[in-house]
């Protein structure tokens, strides 16, 4: 009787999650990463990869859904002596490019290219609770993919009697929410200021056209502006992205507006200071309120509240250092470069100093 | 990537602790140039008959016989390398992950007590490969800078760096920098991403300035002022310690002068562009001229011209005079007719000014410019 009711709930499960295949439409075989970057974690254990030089994205599924990510703590000191040392080369050629908490077992992802040059190698690299660290095997898994539709029309580069193209898009950020994985990119010539909503499970390409951001400063000049770093938040009102440009303001704009083809200007909600430059975000709920946490290069790390998330006109005025909302630089936390939610009590954040790189769990401040 | 040599420099077998004979010998096998496979073969009845009960999937395997890289860093807790165990009839076999590394130390260690299904001290023995450095390649060196003037605007946005073989990726902001008239450098002028904006072979970056100290009424630059100002002089410093893909530094350092001018908010207009047209018939450059430079990159590509049938006619794209002038010479001969010049909005100065639309919008000037790619005309006779 167990059993068939847990069949049933299943299936309720899986009607109620929509028009969804059952299998995300994900297929076995080799997704043949050509470079692994931005890493999100969506439906339970599939986790998207961003290969900005095989311009598209990927879903795989990691199969890794045991473990209790409530209890998970992820350790790791000398990380990236111990990474070089699997991948048989010196720490000084391994980049760990992005981290991703599995909520689903509590396991941490890495992106890491092995090498320096344009031939670097990608790598998915898996830490667990116990301080382990495995490669996720690519060579036979559940996966699909979503091209990019950046792809240069001429391939052809260098000295070649054809017009070369050598434009690409490289990914700042990426997340999923509401079967969608949003990603941020910026190009290596045009301004582009594209963001992409690309629905999941992934259609044959992507041929939808991007997301134009905007800035307007102080209510009299507009320009475009790339998304350095963003995050998802759904506080039960509508669906948001609050994302920090490039040109350092902190905006929110709503998901419903992240349509093909849209021009859209974030609201303001902060300018949170100079010589600075947000790197990663999450949020959380902690004693029934809301709040963001930043990792940046000048500032430290800053728990930044959310109860002034919807001013009237956004910031337009002249502004001292900190303005709108407010925040708090969190004292201890120094060098974190990358952050991820691990559980709803703790976050698990990757700090590089001094050529080193550590992995660390905190609890949520 | 190069293809380094497949040679062992030196290879060393030590066998430590043994308190009896021996069962297993380590040895290598170079499969290619830059890969290996090391083995574990059995060389006692016992060790035959413990060989046909092994599974690759078993834990304590990978546990007994690992292959580690020597590195100063090297504590006890470092994992061994990532690869595949194989167990055939003749041996254990274990193939890295990754191709090994030159000018790096191997060492293959078999730790026989801890083999399944032995018991006793029976010793360790430890295998050791060195790889050939890899041979000396001409040093890389910084073959060009764009925008080439010595004039740029304050309002400066992007840069191309052009390297005569792939670079090193990952910390290029810290070997680049801009100094004042006084040789000092200008704090964090440029902005720093994660993943740089290079090509696909490594051999061009693009640094783009901080663009909130490029736009108007952003804090960054309200605070600590825009980067480049009108009227005084600068030098982008390339440093020389800055090694390409293959670890070896730059032949030289490299280093621009230039003197910052007005700020650029002018829009490219095709319509002011000068058109020489070439004669039917030959191979002839077509020639175009703006009033101001453009941006590098883009020129190379974007610009497309399409003949009186709508096919695209192919050719070769060069660009001089600072970025003032675009030639095209086709890969055939021109034919008779109206021709077009295809010209995307998105093609920009290098201040961000666009075809389209400048980099800064004025909002209280109107509604928002209809972005169009334009066509120029030109017949060939």
């Amino acid at each position: 009787m167990i059993r068939t009711a847990t069949i049933l709930s299943i299936a309720i499960l899986l009607a109620a999650s929509g028009p969804a295949f059952a299998d995300n439409g994900l297929k076995e075989g080799a997704p043949g990463l050509k470079s692994a970057g931005s890493l999100t974690f969506g439906p339970t254990g599939i986790l998207f990869v961003a290969d900005t030089k095989g311009a598209a994205i990927f879903a795989i599924d990691t199969g890794d859904i045991s473990g209790d990510a409530s209890s998970a703590k992820v350790n790791v000191d000398k990380l990236g002596e111990k990474v070089a040392a699997m991948l048989g080369t010196k720490a000084d050629q391994v980049q760990i490019n992005d981290i991703a908490a599995n909520p689903a077992s509590g396991n941490v992802y890495l992106s890491v290219s092995r090498g320096r040059g344009p031939d670097a190698l990608p790598v998915i690299l898996r830490v667990t609770s116990a301080g382990k660290i495995e490669e996720l095997k690519l060579d036979k898994v559940k996966f699909a993919r979503a091209s990019l539709p950046n792809a240069p029309e001429d391939k052809v580069t260098g000295t070649g009697t054809r017009q070369s193209n050598a434009r690409n898009e490289s990914i700042t950020d990426m997340a999923f929410i509401e079967n969608q994985v949003i990603v941020a990119g910026l190009s290596n010539e045009d301004f582009a200021s594209n963001l992409r909503a690309i629905p999941f499970p992934f259609k044959d390409v992507n041929d939808g056209a991007g997301i134009e951001i905007y800035h307007g400063a102080h209510g009299k000049l507009e320009t475009r502006s790339p998304v350095r770093t963003f995050v998802p938040i759904n506080f039960g009102t509508e669906p948001q992205i609050i994302a920090a440009y490039t040109c350092t303001p902190l905006v929110r704009i709503p998901l419903s507006e992240l349509k093909p083809g849209a021009k859209v200007r974030g609201t303001t909600i902060a300018e949170l200071g100079n010589r600075n430059r947000p790197l990663d975000i999450v949020a959380y709920t902690k004693g029934g309120k809301h709040y963001l946490l930043m990792a940046n290069s000048a500032r430290g790390v800053m728990k930044i509240g959310t109860d002034q998330l919807y001013p009237k006109e956004g910031i337009n005025e002249k502004v001292s250092d900190k303005a709108g909302q407010t925040y708090d630089t969190v004292g201890d936390l120094k060098d974190v470069t990358q952050l991820d939610k691990l559980n709803d009590t703790h976050a698990v954040i990757l700090i590089e100093a001094n050529g080193g790189a550590e992995l660390k769990t905190i609890a949520l401040p | 990537m190069n293809r380094m040599q497949w040679l062992i420099g030196f290879v060393a077998l030590v066998m430590v602790g043994c308190e009896s004979k021996p069962m297993f010998s380590l040895g290598y096998l170079a499969v290619e140039n830059d890969r290996a496979v090391f083995s574990a073969r059995p060389l006692t009845p016992e060790a035959v008959v413990l060989l046909k009960s092994m599974s690759a999937d078993e834990p304590a395997l990978a546990e007994a016989f690992r292959v580690i890289v020597r590195s100063k860093e090297r504590s006890s807790d470092t994992p061994a390398l990532l690869g595949t165990y194989r167990v055939t009839e003749a041996a254990v076999l274990f193939e890295p992950r990754f191709p090994l590394e030159p000018g790096a130390t191997y060492e293959a260690m078999l730790d026989q007590s801890r083999l399944p299904g032995v018991e006793g001290n029976l010793g360790v023995y430890r295998l050791s490969i060195a790889t050939e450095p890899a041979p000396p390649s001409p040093r890389a060196t910084v073959k060009a800078v764009y925008p080439t003037s010595d004039a740029l605007p304050e309002n400066l946005l992007r840069l191309y760096i052009h390297f005569s073989a792939p670079m090193s990726q990952g910390d290029s902001y810290g070997h680049i920098h801009i100094l004042n008239e006084r040789g000092q450098k200008i704090e964090l002028p440029f902005l720093e991403l994660p993943e740089e904006l290079w090509n696909d072979d490594g051999t061009r970056l693009t640094i783009l300035f901080d663009p909130g100290r490029v736009k108007q009424g952003l804090k960054p630059r309200e605070e600590d002022g825009a980067v480049l100002e009108a009227g005084k002089q600068y030098k982008l410093m390339i440093d020389a310690d800055w090694r390409d893909a293959s670890g070896r530094p730059l032949k030289a350092s490299h280093w621009k002068a230039f003197k910052a001018t007005a700020a650029d908010v002018t829009q490219p207009d095709p319509d002011k562009w000068e058109v020489k047209v070439p004669p039917t018939g030959l191979r002839r450059a077509l020639e175009i001229r703006f009033p101001d430079g453009l941006d590098h990159g883009m020129l190379e590509h974007v610009i497309k011209i399409v003949n009186a049938d709508g096919q695209r006619v192919r050719g070769k794209v060069s660009i001089g005079e600072s970025e003032t002038q675009w030639t095209f010479i086709p890969d055939e001969a021109w034919r008779a007719g109206l021709h077009t010049i295809n010209v995307p909005h998105t093609l920009e100065d290098c201040a961000g000014n666009s075809v389209g639309r400048p980099f800064e919008v004025d909002l209280n000037a109107g509604p928002r410019q209809e972005l169009r790619d334009r066509a120029l005309v030109f017949e060939v006779k």
